[in-house]
């Protein structure tokens, strides 16, 4: 009996640890550019010299509750930050870069732009922007030409360098709808990719 | 013989509600594609004023029909609260138990 309790509070625990282990933050490796995990993951079967690295990206980017504006004679922004961070770079030789691009999840040739779709129906669609940093500081990265992985975000070469961008919601295309129509939740995914490139 | 049954159903309960608390939160954080950011907005059916801004960390908490809305972070934090407290509960039943023995 005593050996069981024991046995059953060991596996109670075990499955603690084990479920806390499954969440946290998002990251992409050299060996799993495209993936992610809820922990900032060790790159495992990298020998000494071979490159390494961990990018990580945000879990969840929130515009917050979007306002109907009263008229479009000017634009009215909802900007929203995000930080995407070279966690850990490791034996990359000179003049090699970690790339990290991103699309959307349903992005193709004939439709690159970024979306939050409602969740309920009409299922109506809401572009927005993204900006490698302030947008005042530049182009937004979906202005330029998308690859197969997306548009080209940023660049590391070096652990702890960071990207504080910005994604813009123009709420103008909201204006003059119906809010019973449009009123809910929206959401939508941005897929990153990332390589080593060679400049 | 009676009370080893009740540690019995104990230990199971506790292990049965360990296994719910985990699935639950590794699909509460896992729900999406791998490598991606989930990118959120909310639209209220009350017009809201210019003047208003809202924050994010308002909209989380914001909902038309009152339903809870947990974020990722959340979720796990009241999953880690809930494990802390079952196992919490497990070690003094079983401090106990070795007590009443003695």
């Amino acid at each position: 009996m005593k050996t069981k309790s024991i046995l059953a509070l060991a596996l109670a625990l075990s499955l603690s640890a084990a479920a806390v282990v499954s969440a946290s933050a998002a990251t992409l490796t050299n060996t799993s550019p495209d993936g992610s995990a809820e922990v900032t993951a060790r790159i495992e079967g990298a020998g000494p010299g071979e490159v390494s690295y961990i990018i990580t990206i945000p879990d969840k980017v929130d515009f917050g509750v979007l306002t109907q504006p009263s008229d479009t004679t000017s634009d009215h922004f909802k900007d929203v930050s995000y930080t995407v961070t070279a966690t850990e770079i490791n034996n990359l030789p000179e003049n090699n870069w970690v790339s990290v691009r991103v699309k959307d999840e349903n992005a193709d040739l004939e439709n690159d732009q970024f979306y939050i779709t409602q969740t309920t129906s009409p299922n109506t669609k809401l572009t927005y922007d993204v900006y490698e940093g302030l947008p005042d500081e530049g182009q937004a990265v979906n202005t330029g030409d998308m690859s197969e992985n997306g548009y080209l975000l940023t660049a590391f070469n070096t652990t702890g360098q960071k990207i504080d961008g910005t994604l813009r919601l123009n709420q103008n295309q909201i204006y003059g709808k119906s809010l019973d129509e449009i009123a809910g939740d929206y959401s939508g995914h941005m897929v990153f990719h990332s390589s080593i490139i060679t400049v | 013989m009676k009370k080893h049954s009740f540690l019995k159903v104990f230990f199971i309960l506790i292990v049965a509600a360990c296994l719910f608390t985990a699935v639950y939160s590794a699909e509460a954080v896992d729900n999406r594609c791998l490598g991606d950011t989930e990118v959120v907005a909310h639209i209220d059916t009350q017009p809201a004023t210019d003047s208003q801004v809202s924050s994010p960390d308002e909209s989380n908490s914001d909902s038309s029909d009152g339903a809870l809305i947990l974020t990722g972070q959340q979720s796990v934090l009241i999953f880690v609260a809930v494990s802390a407290s079952v196992a919490a509960i497990a070690v003094i039943a079983f401090v106990f138990k070795r007590k009443s023995r003695v």
